[in-house]
């Protein structure tokens, strides 16, 4: 070939910079789904061509679809099912409360239940993604400026709905006692507390005041499952830790290495140990402190949460007092609160953690109760900007273990204050903000 | 200076959309913007070319995905033509004039605009056999079938089209 048809032939190869779009590529990919889907769902029955064409169909399916999610049995399934569109079905998936295919996406979530009744572990998964995703919805409307209320209400009802769902799997009588419970319990804990970050997050997000009124009840029902999600990890990993500590007796050599090993071998058989300093500690020594840690952490942050709520029960009660409201009731279970508090402590020491919980929460709402029934005292419109201020509190992040001088530090939008108050603020979100950090810090093993 | 080929022609041709979905889009858009020279237009029917095959799978199976789909997007192309009351063209007729003024060039990179000009002014079948075999690097099997021509037809067509492209500087 000559020189002259060589360069002719470079020449024509540089049109390969011509691509198209990668949003055109991107939409035909969607077409392309829809319209294998449409095959598909008409020629289900009786083509004599079923199998060929549902294997060649397959292949598009996964083909086309993201790598990351192939979705493809459940989605064709539930769009035979629901005798919707395949293509519908797929790109409901990102569909937000008011659009029209959001049904869709429900009902593809609760074909996917549907789909798993016989596995307790990945139905709870699904309810608990699910109701992650409500409030992921409630986010993006928000940052739209599309969250209108009743679609809120909406989705709060049925985060609830989910949660109750995970819960109710959760304390099952096949759930509990086995091993799915430590990981059903460990994944609704990890999404609840998960839950409250994002509802600080939409609370920043939304101006109105039924707005928030509709997310502090989302709240109270995450830190409600989170609760009851640390119950059953706590009952889980105490029964852990009473075999560890049996194996540990029988072998007759414990380590001294902290009070808490002692404590539970003592506890949980009732023998003396033997003060033993060995360097061979046994497996159960070594597995119990973890385990251990993990149970004081979960009860050391609900104490922290009961301190703050007493904290700020009691500064509401100063403030109440001042203007002349009966407080007699209030400080009577205020003082109830800090005893039961005191109890929690107590039990926390002997490692009876899931006891010490309890108390803890007994605490909080025990100070939740003395501030309420002040609240219902002045309910007047009058009062109304001046109660303002208490109720921001709601949306505060779990304070840090060492965090006992609960700090009035809010996350909520800016109310009737005085110059010394917020000051005072600062310095203690600071604070919170390097404990909360530090604890994180701790949290990464 | 074949390339290798990728598409392992051992595997089904189904998984050869599939799997190569991305470049035969390309291919085949670049394709039809270089007969066309109208960006919309190009996608319209690229998309059509794709539907279409998806549409065709779903009760037949396809050998040869790539001829399969060059093949279409030819006939597309003709269709699209027609649609708009063209004169039916064959190799002689050149409708040079009108395609050159509805240039939308905007794909077209400065130093390939030479080449583009000049494939613009050879015959609808030339060019496409030019195009497939230097630009997309298609095997001649694939071009032979893409053209509805045998292998030895193809191989000389492709051989007088670069020769009439010589001749047109």
């Amino acid at each position: 070939m000559d020189s002259r048809k060589k360069n002719l032939i470079e020449e024509m190869k540089k049109l390969r910079s011509i691509k198209a779009d990668d949003g055109f590529k991107f939409a035909l990919r969607k077409r392309m789904f829809e319209e294998a889907g449409k095959s598909f769902v008409i020629n289900m029955s009786g083509s004599r061509h079923h199998s060929q064409q549902a294997s060649n169909l397959q292949k598009i399916f996964i083909n086309l679809l993201p790598k990351k999610q192939n979705m493809f049995l459940p989605l064709l399934l539930i769009a035979a099912l629901l005798g919707s569109s395949a293509g519908a079905t797929y790109a409901s998936q990102s569909s937000l409360p008011g659009e029209t295919l959001y049904p869709v996406k429900l009902a593809t979530e609760k074909a996917q239940t549907v789909l798993n009744v016989n596995d307790n572990a990945k139905e709870a998964d699904l309810h608990i993604k699910f109701s992650e995703k409500r409030l992921y919805e409630i986010d993006a409307l928000a940052q739209k400026g599309e969250a209108k209320l009743e679609l809120v209400r909406e989705a709060v009802d049925k985060y609830k709905e989910e949660l109750s769902e995970a819960k109710n799997i959760l304390t099952s009588a096949s759930v509990v006692g086995s091993d799915q419970s430590i990981q059903i319990a460990k994944s609704l804990a990890d999404a609840t507390n998960h839950s409250k970050e994002t509802l600080v997050k939409i609370s920043g997000e939304v101006d109105s005041d039924d707005a928030l009124d509709i997310l502090k009840d989302a709240w109270k029902e995450a830190v409600e499952h989170n609760d009851i999600a640390t119950i059953e990890l706590l009952k889980s990993l105490t029964s852990d830790m009473t075999a560890a500590a049996n194996t540990t007796s029988t072998t007759n050599t414990v380590a001294n290495t902290n009070t808490a090993d002692t404590t539970i071998s003592t506890a949980a058989t009732g023998t003396q140990n033997q003060a033993a300093v060995t360097t061979s500690t046994n497996q159960a020594v070594v597995a119990v402190p973890v385990q251990d840690q993990q149970s004081q952490n979960m009860v050391n942050n609900k104490m922290a949460e009961a301190s703050h709520k007493i904290s700020e029960a009691e500064r509401y009660i100063v403030k109440k007092e001042s203007r002349g409201a009966d407080v007699g009731a209030a400080k009577i279970k205020i003082a109830e609160a800090k005893t039961l508090l005191a109890d929690s402590q107590n039990l926390l020491n002997q490692a009876k953690y899931t006891e010490a919980f309890l108390r803890a929460k007994d605490a909080h709402r025990a100070a939740q109760i003395a501030k309420e029934s002040l609240e219902n005292d002045h309910k007047d419109k009058n009062h109304k900007e001046e109660d303002g201020d208490d109720d921001e509190n709601i949306f505060v992040l779990p304070a840090a273990i060492s965090d006992t001088s609960a700090s009035n530090s809010s996350t909520g939008t800016a109310s009737v204050r005085s110059e010394t108050d917020y000051d005072q603020d600062n310095d203690d979100e600071d604070k919170k903000e390097k404990k909360h950090d530090k604890e994180k810090e701790e949290d990464h093993d | 200076m074949k390339r290798d080929n990728e598409v392992n022609k051992n595997n089904n041709s189904l998984d050869d959309l599939m799997t190569n979905y991305n470049e035969l889009v390309d291919q085949i858009f670049r394709f039809i913007y270089l007969k066309t020279n109208k960006k919309e237009v190009a996608e319209d029917i690229t998309q059509e070319c794709f539907l279409s095959t998806i549409k065709y799978l779903g009760e037949n199976e396809v050998q040869n995905m790539r001829a399969f789909l060059f093949k279409t997007a030819r006939n597309k192309v003709i269709d699209y033509y027609r649609q708009k009351n063209r004169v039916i063209y064959s190799d002689e007729a050149v409708l040079a004039n009108e395609k050159i003024s509805s240039h939308d060039d905007v794909m077209v990179k400065q130093d390939a605009k030479m080449v583009a000009e000049k494939l613009n002014l050879l015959g609808e079948e030339d060019r496409d056999v030019l195009m497939m075999r230097y630009l997309e690097d298609l095997d001649i099997k694939d071009i032979a079938e893409a053209i509805g021509k045998n292998q030895m037809a193809t191989r000389v067509q492709i051989f007088r089209a670069l020769r009439k492209m010589k001749n047109l500087i």
